[in-house]
């Protein structure tokens, strides 16, 4: 048992062995954040989005011949700190991200979420998702998975510290651009 | 195949015009293959992909698979990767190391030399069959300049690779410069895609003109991290042409546009950031001083000025200088979908110090994820679909800075460059230059 999964009570999990139910704690308050999370990028509230980020942030998308690759020194497809995500957002909030303006249409699923807690206030979680984005005659999809550093805290439960999205493409064809938030 | 010519190239009044039914008609594409992939010199891969003995890289290069190898004796070898018995592709993975191609199908083996080593049941052949005349073909062409290396498809090139760069390798020279061992391929690749013309990508990658609008948010993001463009000389703007900066003409079809790096030192490159701290300041400055005791300060300035060049028909080196340089080659699926392959190259000798900026640097502006190479995207595809009216009104523009004498970085010269090489590949038609031979030094160029 420990603190992080106290933070949040969706269940009463005193029906349950404690172990457990501490575990399905974790799991189902990860899940609720990470539900809020994708509903905020499906509907580009993308602002409100950032609110979800700690000061210091890592959001990452490896390239997609190299899932593992590590930002020091590999070629990733993003590695955006706390001022790129801003300038980010902001292209998406008025209007000079071309590629979204006029925005597409964007739907992801979430499942297989797993957490755990890493250190006092710090959480791991993993994810799939699949992205379905459409525009004019074309429809995308992107599916992955996302892993997650989380801090405790905040209205929804967590900050996120390191969102990674790694996606199951061996080549973005015919996709050609990621210019939503993955 | 349309009835109009595919360039209007008039000195008179002057304006050049290109004819939209190029991006287009299916039969323009099937000439294209014939006339340019197929008699060209086309990249295939940088010397630092292949680190060692027996490392691969498959790829396509002019729509033909092929694998560039390092073989037993650290030679590198371009093969088709292709099964010689019945035609199927030998190595599926993108990359690897591997003795042996093994073609599954029926168990013939190649070394990474070509050789048809093994094959089950080999007694079975006629008497006079050879297993020496099933070798992996190799295009007939393969040669490097400087760690870059490239193949010909036509076995009549006349023209040897360094021949066929003509003004280009003063350029690579710029590049591979930058390291005093060989610049280095980063791992991880951009594999992507645009729903648009070949052409207009390479138009697009030597196009200052578009930089400030359809970049935008970029420019937003420099404006935003600080940097003030007006006391940068307004370089983003369009700087104007001076010998040996703006738009050139480097021959046979290859274009740079660029500049010697003004500030000698002082930013880490005209699209860069400025430096974040004083560390990354310093180790700029150690770095630039190392380049001068070996290059000069005159060639140092030319190497760390930014630069996209054109090697034609189809590679696209962009060189941001601090925030970066990636190397870009594609081809044409259809008239309008093209596949691209994107690399980072970079100097391994670089301090960590400057790491940062430079991935950074490299992943705000390029790639499919960036903050302007999807944009690009974006705005070809537009280009694409309003081709669909090009019976209507046929003619693209491309005339700007036809009657300076040293067109800047906003002009199109560099652009002229290309469709003036293309048409005389595509028609026979002798294309005459603009512009006075390229020279890469001022003096050069007022002694001529």
């Amino acid at each position: 048992m420990n603190k992080a999964s106290n933070s949040k009570r969706p269940l009463a999990d005193n029906a349950l062995p404690q172990s457990l139910g501490s575990d399905i704690n974790l799991r189902l308050a990860v899940e609720n954040f990470l539900y809020h999370e994708a509903e905020l990028l499906d509907t580009w509230c993308v602002e409100e989005w950032l609110a979800l980020w700690t000061e210091e942030l890592s959001y990452l998308v490896p390239s997609t011949d190299k899932p593992d690759g590590d930002p020091r020194k590999d070629l990733l497809m993003i590695q955006d700190d706390r001022f790129l995500l801003h300038q980010r957002v902001r292209s998406i909030v008025n209007g000079t991200n071309w590629a979204e303006n006029p925005r597409s249409t964007i739907r992801r699923s979430i499942t297989n979420v797993q957490a755990k807690v890493v250190k006092e206030n710090a959480v791991e979680a993993k994810a799939n998702f699949v992205v379905y984005r459409s525009q004019a005659a074309s429809l995308n999809i992107f599916p992955g998975h996302a892993e997650y550093l989380l801090e405790t805290g905040g209205p929804e439960g967590f900050y996120i510290r390191m969102k990674r999205a790694v996606l199951d493409l061996e080549e973005l064809r015919p996709h050609g651009r990621v210019a939503f938030i993955l | 195949m349309s009835e109009l010519p595919l360039i209007i190239d008039d000195r008179e009044t002057p304006k050049f015009w290109v004819n939209r039914a190029t991006m287009v008609e299916p039969k323009i594409l099937e000439t294209e293959r014939k006339s340019i992939f197929d008699k060209c010199w086309l990249y295939v891969g940088h010397e630092s992909e292949l680190e060692n003995v027996h490392d691969f890289r498959t790829r396509r290069v002019g729509g033909r698979p092929v694998v560039f190898v390092r073989n037993s004796v650290n030679n590198i070898n371009v093969l088709v990767n292709v099964c010689t018995h019945r035609g199927m592709i030998l190595e599926t993975r993108k990359e690897g190391n591997a003795r042996k191609l093994r073609c599954f199908y029926h168990g013939w083996t190649f070394n990474t030399e070509g050789d048809l080593v093994t094959l089950p049941g080999e007694e079975s052949y006629p008497k006079g069959w050879k297993r020496q005349d099933r070798c992996l073909p190799r295009p007939p062409h393969v040669d490097s300049y400087r760690g870059f290396w490239f193949l010909c498809w036509d076995k009549e090139q006349s023209q040897s690779l360094k021949e066929y760069l003509a003004g280009a390798s003063d350029y690579l020279d710029l590049i591979a410069d930058q390291s005093a061992s060989m610049m280095k391929v980063s791992s991880g690749t951009h594999y992507y895609s645009m729903e648009a013309n070949w052409k207009l990508l390479v138009e697009n990658s030597i196009d200052g003109y578009h930089a400030l609008t359809t970049h935008n948010r970029y420019v937003q993001m420099i404006a935003a991290s600080g940097v003030d463009f007006k006391k940068r000389g307004g370089s983003l703007t369009g700087q104007a042409g001076a010998p040996g900066r703006g738009g050139m003409d480097l021959g046979n079809g290859h274009a740079v546009v660029g500049s010697p790096d003004l500030s000698h030192g002082k930013i880490p490159g005209n699209l860069a950031r400025d430096f974040q701290n004083d560390n990354e300041r310093q180790e700029y400055t150690k770095y630039r001083s190392e380049l001068i005791k070996k290059h000069g300060e005159k060639w140092t300035d030319r190497i760390l000025g930014g630069r996209n060049l054109l090697i034609f028909p189809n590679f696209i080196i962009v060189d941001g200088v601090g925030m970066g340089c990636t190397l870009r080659t594609f081809y044409p699926a259809k008239p309008d979908y093209l596949e691209i392959t994107g690399w980072e190259i970079s100097p391994p000798e670089i301090s960590e110090a400057l790491l940062p900026a430079r991935k950074t640097g490299f992943l705000t502006f390029w790639g499919p994820a960036g903050l302007a190479t999807p944009d690009d995207v974006e705005a070809l595809a537009r280009c694409q679909q309003g081709f669909a009216s090009y019976q209507i009104d046929p003619w693209n523009d491309i005339s700007r800075g036809m009657e300076t004498e040293f067109p800047g970085g906003t002009d199109e010269l560099q652009m002229r460059t290309f469709w003036r090489h293309y048409n005389e590949l595509m028609t026979g038609e002798k294309a005459i230059p603009e512009s006075a031979p390229y020279k890469m030094f001022a003096s050069e160029v007022e002694a001529s």
